[in-house]
């Protein structure tokens, strides 16, 4: 038969279907470390500027977003916005724990503290006395020290960053151990399924 | 299309709106649970996890970002079941991607599968149509309506936590039109495809390309 021979337009259209499909995997995949709504926040000081970037997952800069500064009480003890580049600055005014908050306006947002140890001892305290357990001379010390201190510091600071990116990042196993649960999950609605149906045909 | 964890537990009233929801979620589950049947189980499976994955794909939108829902769809084909479903997906997301939460996953669920299960009745009956015109706008309304009665939803469960929330809920959804547009394309081109090669999946007839006949060989 000719028709045999021909491909029927079923056929055309399950091959349509498939390209679709890796069309729309082939989508996935790339787009996996994707960005989110999920805000992140992450800041250090040096001197008395408190230095700072908030992206949501994926390291996607978070535009023009206000930030603020609270101190222990919960006042409002500084204000600015994030750039371009997600990035922002401000200028610590006293030497206490600053909660930074980012909110994007939709409910999403999220907080960063820097502690009043990261703030020099020029600035004047403000709330609880503040306690240094990490640099009690620190205004005592050689210069010299104090320079590799920052250095240190600044290291560490682009560790924690690493870290937290790392920690975000979404693997593809969490993907295929996520839909592998769905698939377990169907497989022990089966079991009920068929405890329904044997109890039936049993009562029938 | 989520209400932000943490953001409601903070207030007395926000509390009281998370637990309705929860509890509305609950009763719909187990209603959709109770209508699920072997030939749903599978499908339901496969469009959980699609809602699971298709989270990860943004479509960024102005300061924030969204992903397609696919909400009208899962509705179209699963009915009640989207429920489970959706609470499973979301269930996954949480744990495994940090979005939303585990104190939000009530009334998240109800949030998304309502809209779903308003849409299969509103459109389940018109998407059987035989004219793939029709099809195709059936399907794009029922991913719209879907988004956009989520994000009423979400506005609507934010204004009743509290008047704080009001302004917030009035931002997500004013985000969720150009969104709904977006996911009525998707959804519209979905429902063609599936009445073409998957019509079972929608208890419709197969729909013949337009001007052509099926031949069987």
């Amino acid at each position: 038969m000719v028709e045999d021979l021909l491909p029927s337009h079923r056929g055309i259209a399950v091959g349509l279907a498939r390209r679709w499909l890796l069309a729309l995997c082939g989508a996935m995949l790339l787009a996996t470390p994707a960005l989110a709504h999920q805000l992140y926040v992450f800041a250090h000081a040096r001197g008395s500027m408190i230095q700072g970037e908030a992206y949501f997952r994926g390291k996607i800069p978070a535009r023009n977003l206000e930030v603020k500064a609270i101190d222990p009480d919960g006042r409002t003890i500084g204000q600015t916005s994030t750039d371009e580049q997600g990035k922002f600055r401000l200028e610590a005014k006293y030497r206490c724990e600053h909660r930074l908050i980012v909110a994007t306006g939709d409910g999403h947002g999220a907080e960063f503290t820097v502690t009043a140890a990261q703030l020099p001892h020029s600035l004047p305290t403000r709330g609880p006395a503040t306690h240094d357990h990490l640099s009690p001379n620190e205004g005592r010390r050689p210069p010299g020290e104090n320079q590799q201190l920052e250095v240190i510091r600044a290291e560490v600071a682009a560790l924690r960053d690493e870290l937290q990116q790392y920690e975000q990042r979404t693997r593809i196993r969490d993907v295929l151990g996520g839909i592998g649960y769905i698939v377990g999950l169907s497989g022990i609605s089966f079991y009920f399924l068929g405890v329904r149906r044997k109890r039936s045909n049993r009562s029938a | 299309m989520h209400i932000y964890e943490g953001i409601l537990a903070g207030t007395a009233h926000g509390r009281e709106v998370l637990l309705a929801g929860a509890a509305i979620g609950a009763a719909g589950t187990a209603l959709g649970l109770f209508k699920l049947d072997y030939e749903r189980v599978p499908r339901a499976a496969v469009l959980s996890s699609a809602f699971f994955v298709a989270s990860l794909i943004h479509v960024p939108l102005g300061p924030t970002s969204e992903h397609l829902v696919l909400c009208g769809l899962m509705g179209l084909i699963l009915g009640w079941a989207a429920f489970p479903a959706i609470l499973v997906a979301l269930l996954l997301q949480a744990v495994f991607f940090s979005f939303g939460g585990l104190t939000t996953l009530g009334l998240n669920t109800l949030i998304m599968a309502l809209p779903a299960v308003a849409c299969y009745y509103l459109f389940g009956r018109a998407v059987r149509s035989g004219n793939e015109a029709t099809v195709f706008a059936v399907g794009f309304a029922a991913g719209a309506t879907a988004v956009l009665l989520g994000a009423a939803l979400n506005a609507g469960s934010l204004t009743l936590a509290g008047k704080q929330f009001r302004e917030i809920g009035m931002v997500v959804a004013a985000l969720h039109v150009p969104l709904a547009g977006i996911e009525g394309l998707v959804t519209g081109s979905v429902v063609v495809l599936l009445r073409k090669v998957r019509p079972e999946l929608l208890d419709a007839p197969l729909l013949a390309s337009s001007g052509q006949e099926i031949r069987h060989g």
